[in-house]
């Protein structure tokens, strides 16, 4: 279980993340939606340790997150950015392997790793020795979800990684990872825009304004009793004509 | 491009000097043995400097008391004056007026007292004149001189549209241009600065109208100058003698015996024909010396078939003359493969490269704590800015004060100097360009600090540190040609003899081979950069791809 306590940002005047209080539950996925700059990335970056918080806290299974802790903490996580965050310098498979070598795996292990990620992740085998930069997006993406499972972390943290991506690439990604997070019982903690993309991901959702919860539940809950006027404003803006969809 | 390179290196400052490490080693070796003290004789980098520094070799070890070094052609009086501090020479010729206003600055350099106890206080001596006054002087073309009425200095202040092409040395010292307006009162601003070798051709070309010159120069009559009379007594007496480390009468009696006898051996007409010998008869300073030593040398050309070869040179190299194109090339050729080739190659590649490693290995940590630190940003990066801009001649005097020697040491160190700052700023600004979300991801992937500067920043980086390293090669090439003015060698040895002997071909022969190394660096990097950096990173791929983008 990831827990948070009165955790909080600020950059410069501006307020990043007001002081929160939260709780992850074990594999299951939760998506933390909202507009722009209303916090949800600076959460997911506090969680791993990219951003240093001005007050608070953040636990890990038991583990305070510091300096001591965090490379073991980040060994367990899995982080995924928009684009797969990939090294151009290296193949897709020395992108996919970094880790496993940085720690002086046998090769055996490596390949035998390799496998079986780019298997979950769903890549072509001969897509392997090619660069980032000659991959689709959809490929890449898929290469940036291999890497963060390489070493089979309990966690996974994903930051608007699927945004890049035309609608039918990211449709089919977006079922694609639904199975697999299920598949392999990973907690997912998952931040988006996009409504349609957490009522297909989400078991949980975390409605964020302005640097602080709105409203936490199902999409069932957002849909049928909104907490607050933005939680229906929010949701009408992105449903338009269409009828509303729920996990 | 060979032409913009010759142009840069005949702009660089650079002098010819002997094979010091060479010499030092068999002197080490043969020392080890024999135990031989040493003598070490300097001179100037112009032709009567280094005739005379000749003239002192060859009569200093006929007495055989001593190993003899020459250190030839140092750079200008304030390096010679650094290295005979520092002991690195013992001796050399020197002239009492610029030893009386430009060394000891007395205030007047005709008081014997003063000038004794000056020299005292530094530890040096000197020997009575050696028997010419080589004064300054000024000098115009004849036909120019007579149409315009001017045989005295003080003529000149009712022509202020003249052109003035004066050496840097003569505008910068305190006997020199400042004084001389003063005294006077000359109309005309100070000049730009020409090379003693270059402003003769520019005077006769009419692209110069007045020029300093020497009184013992061999130019004088070839270029057909008239020497205008100093009405007013400006410049004082320079006589050439002796300066040396005080100590070498009891160091070494018998060469200190046989070369103050050189005393009144050499009346001006003897100079100039000396000087003569090597600038139109275009023969070897250590040839022209022997013949001197040996007494026969009274200063005559010499005669039969070595009097045929010199006439011939001389002729190719008589103003307005033009050589046949074959023969230019073969004496070019010539020059290029002279029995000096390998040496210079390999002082100049050392030079470039030992100093490039240093400057790298240096460089490359400079720049990566700039790159993560605002601080080091702040204070490093104009500090190795700053050292840029000190020019070659004063960071080279500073440092042969301070490694109290000449040669190789100091000319690696300045070079070493030189070559930072393209390596630390391009390292700095290649690690800055790394997008923060590649960095996050790396942070992210639980890499230590360590792992992800080898892994992913240097390796993202590598193409515009190369690129720096190369910048810093490119000019290494170039500035290692100043090199031979403090004895290091290298090819800057032949564009400055060249330069002194006014001799085109040579310093071509110097020049060409230091283009041709620049092209060679260039090509030894792009091909460093396919073997180390990733195909997607080249600077060959960006531009294809950016390529295929517009394409699309």
């Amino acid at each position: 279980m990831i827990q948070t306590h009165n955790l909080s940002r600020t950059f410069g005047a501006r307020l990043g993340l007001a002081p929160l209080t939260l709780a992850f539950e074990r594999q299951r996925v939760t998506v933390l939606l909202g507009p722009s700059g209303c916090g949800k990335s600076t959460l997911l970056r506090l969680l791993i340790g990219l951003l240093q918080p001005d007050s608070g806290s953040v636990e890990i299974d038991g583990v305070r997150l510091g300096p001591d802790t965090v490379s073991a903490l980040r060994h367990r996580t899995g982080y995924v950015i928009q684009d797969g965050g990939l090294f151009p310098h290296l193949s897709a498979r020395d992108n996919i392997t970094l880790l496993a070598r940085h720690l002086h795996w046998e090769s055996d292990r490596i390949s035998e790793r390799l496998a079986s990620v780019t298997a979950l992740a769903g890549i072509d085998p001969r897509l392997l020795d090619q660069y980032p930069s000659t991959l689709s997006g959809g490929e890449r993406q898929r290469v940036g979800i291999a890497r963060a499972l390489l070493l089979d972390p309990p966690l996974l943290l994903c930051d608007e990684p699927l945004s890049a991506l035309d609608p039918i690439t990211r449709s089919g990604l977006q079922q694609e990872l639904r199975d697999l997070f299920d598949a392999l019982g990973k907690t997912v903690i998952w931040v988006t825009h996009d409504l349609h993309e957490a009522a297909m991901l989400a078991h949980d959702i975390v409605l964020m304004r302005d640097g602080g919860l709105v409203q936490r539940g199902s999409i069932t809950d957002l849909l049928d009793s909104p907490a607050d006027p933005f939680v229906t404003q929010f949701i009408r803006a992105q449903r338009g004509w269409l009828p509303g969809g729920g996990r | 491009m060979i032409a913009l390179a010759l142009l840069a290196l005949s702009l660089s400052p650079a002098a010819p000097a002997a094979a010091t490490d060479e010499a030092t080693v068999v002197v080490d070796q043969a020392g080890a043995v024999a135990r031989r003290p040493v003598l070490t004789i300097g001179s100037k980098r112009f032709t009567e400097s280094y005739i005379l520094g000749e003239i002192l070799r060859q009569t200093a070890e006929a007495v055989g008391e001593a190993e003899v070094r020459h250190e030839q052609g140092l750079g200008n009086t304030g390096i010679v004056q650094a290295a005979l501090a520092s002991g690195s020479i013992d001796i050399y010729v020197e002239y009492t007026g610029t030893l009386a206003r430009e060394i000891l600055r007395l205030d007047d350099p005709s008081d014997a007292t003063a000038l004794a106890l000056a020299l005292q206080k530094r530890g040096l001596s000197t020997s009575r004149s050696l028997g010419f006054n080589n004064t300054y002087a000024l000098a115009m073309a004849q036909e120019q001189a007579t149409r315009l009425g001017i045989d005295r200095i003080s003529d000149l202040v009712a022509h202020p549209g003249l052109r003035f092409g004066l050496t840097q040395e003569f505008i910068g010292r305190a006997d020199g241009w400042r004084g001389l307006r003063a005294h006077y009162s000359l109309p005309f601003d100070t000049p730009r600065g020409v090379d003693h070798g270059l402003k003769f051709g520019a005077v006769t070309a009419g692209q110069l109208d007045v020029i300093d010159v020497y009184s013992t120069d061999a130019a004088i009559e070839r270029h057909r100058l008239r020497v205008l009379v100093d009405d007013r007594t400006y410049f004082p007496r320079y006589d050439a003698v002796l300066l040396y480390r005080a100590g070498l009468e009891q160091r070494l009696p018998r060469t200190h015996a046989a070369l103050v006898a050189l005393q009144g051996r050499l009346d001006e007409a003897t100079m100039r024909r000396l000087n003569a010998r090597a600038e139109i008869g275009g023969e070897r300073f250590g040839a022209i010396a022997a013949a001197f030593v040996a007494g026969t040398g009274s200063g005559d050309l010499p005669s039969d078939g070595a009097q045929q070869a010199v006439t011939d040179a001389a002729s190719e190299r008589a103003a307005g003359a033009q050589p046949s194109a074959g023969a230019a090339t073969r004496r070019l050729w010539h020059a290029l493969f002279d029995a000096d080739f390998l040496r210079l190659s390999s002082e100049h590649l050392v030079l470039v490269f030992a100093s490039l490693a240093l400057s790298a290995l240096v460089g490359i940590p400079l720049g990566i704590w700039c790159a993560g630190s605002a601080a080091a940003r702040r204070w490093v990066l104009p500090v190795v800015g700053l050292v840029q801009t000190i020019p070659s001649l004063a960071l080279l005097a500073f440092l042969i004060t301070l490694y109290a020697r000449i040669g190789m040491l100091p000319a690696l160190t300045a070079l070493f100097l030189y070559g930072l700052l393209p390596i630390v700023r391009n390292t700095c600004a290649g690690l800055e360009a790394i997008p923060q979300s590649l960095r996050d991801s790396a942070k992210a992937l639980g890499l230590p600090r360590w792992a992800r500067l080898l892994r992913i920043e240097l390796p993202l980086a590598l193409g515009a540190i190369l690129a720096g390293i190369q910048t810093s090669a490119v000019i290494n090439v170039g500035t290692a040609t100043i090199a031979a003015f403090i004895g290091a060698g290298g090819y800057g040895e032949r564009i400055v003899t060249g330069l002194a002997l006014n001799d085109g071909t040579l310093m071509l022969a110097g020049a060409l081979p230091a283009a041709v190394l620049a092209l060679l660096v260039q090509q030894l990097f792009t091909v460093l950069e396919h073997r180390l950096v990733a195909p997607p990173l080249r600077a060959s791929a960006r531009t294809r791809d950016s390529g295929a983008d517009a394409a699309l």
